[in-house]
């Protein structure tokens, strides 16, 4: 069971690398899907929980490559890092209270949300200008959804970074990787608290996360990332599919 | 618009334009602690009773990181010092809160 587990954090290392998206979006539902197969139920919350590690481990891998690059804004992640930390531990302990079908939901509607941005592509800006006031709640928002559904930084931070804060897009795709790093560590101190937390689940992503991120990175430029977007896109939407009828279907 | 710099004037020390923004972090902190934490959570995997450490380890980094530039900052640039602080006492909240959770 240990080595699909390896298996679900290497998966989600190599697609975060090539697509940018590869935190809770593959851990949740990955473990959601093969746990059972090997006879161990795991719940919403408790995948969630797996995955604050394995956005850790992305946020360590990802800001020492980008960091060497020059392309972390350190500053202006630490002066937004307090606002997703609330919202992390915020949004954490909403993932405690809240019943599994209401995450479910949630998730399902984010990875829908994720298959549409891949396909479209993200509406970015790329000349840098002053930051908009609504910045601060939209961090906080970001971490909330951080901590409740167990994602990174790339679905709602970056395009905030981008788009509100003006930073260019690698830049806001680096700090936002580099703060995920520092909210994660409130999130998983809240779902470890709850109880919710497998060490040996998490310790198992988290290695597969680092092995992952630096394999994608080598892989990059040998993988047609048009296809692979239409596929994970696919993939993506079947999941929040399977995740709902998981949920809902009985109801 | 900001003023130029007088001649012989000291340097802004706080950083400002996107080149300089790294806060002070040491070059080497993220990269050693990509590979101890590697390491411990291969010794997690391989020794089960052992993967508590990578965990911690992998969340020690940039808690490390933050503590390193609130100190370090915190002469030359306050406001960047009081945020990592912040972010750090708003960690040392939940871990105080987690108690009665």
């Amino acid at each position: 069971m240990m080595l699909a587990v390896l298996g679900v954090g290497l998966l989600a290392g190599v697609l975060g690398a090539i697509l940018g998206l590869g935190g809770g979006v593959v851990v949740v539902p990955a473990l959601e899907l093969i746990l059972p197969r090997f006879g161990e139920t795991i719940t919403i919350q408790q995948a969630v929980a797996v995955s604050q590690v394995g956005v850790l481990a992305v946020g360590l891998s990802g800001a020492a490559a980008y960091l060497q690059q020059g392309l972390v804004r350190a500053r202006t992640g630490y002066l937004l890092s307090p606002y997703t930390i609330v919202g992390g531990a915020l949004g954490s302990f909403l993932g405690l209270v809240l019943p599994a079908r209401a995450v479910a939901t949630v998730f399902s509607l984010l990875l829908i949300y994720s298959a549409y941005n891949l396909l479209r592509g993200l509406k970015r800006v790329e000349v840098e200008r002053e930051p908009s006031r609504l910045v601060p709640p939209a961090m906080t928002f970001a971490g909330v959804m951080s901590g409740l559904l167990g994602i990174g930084g790339g679905t709602v931070q970056v395009p905030v970074l981008n788009l509100m804060q003006g930073m260019p897009i690698r830049q806001a795709i680096a700090t936002s990787t580099f703060i995920m790093g520092l909210t994660a560590v409130g999130n998983a101190l809240v779902y470890q608290a709850g109880g919710l937390l497998n060490l040996q689940l998490a310790a198992g992503v988290a290695l597969g996360v680092l092995i992952g991120a630096r394999a994608g990175a080598a892989l990059q430029s040998r993988i047609p990332a048009a296809q692979l977007k239409l596929f994970f896109s696919l993939l993506l939407l079947l999941t929040a599919g399977q995740l709902l009828w998981k949920y809902w279907g009985g109801a | 618009m900001s003023r130029p710099p007088e001649p012989g004037a000291a340097p802004p020390q706080a950083p400002t334009s996107p080149g300089t923004e790294l806060a002070g972090l040491p070059a080497w902190l993220y990269p050693a602690g990509f590979w101890v934490t590697g390491a411990l959570l291969l010794l997690g995997f391989l020794v089960p009773r052992l993967a508590v450490a990578g965990v911690v380890s992998v969340g020690l980094i940039p808690v490390l990181a933050a503590l390193w530039v609130a100190v370090g900052a915190w002469r030359v640039d306050r406001r960047l010092s009081v945020a990592a602080l912040l972010a750090l006492l708003g960690l040392a909240l939940v871990v105080v809160v987690r108690r009665f959770v």
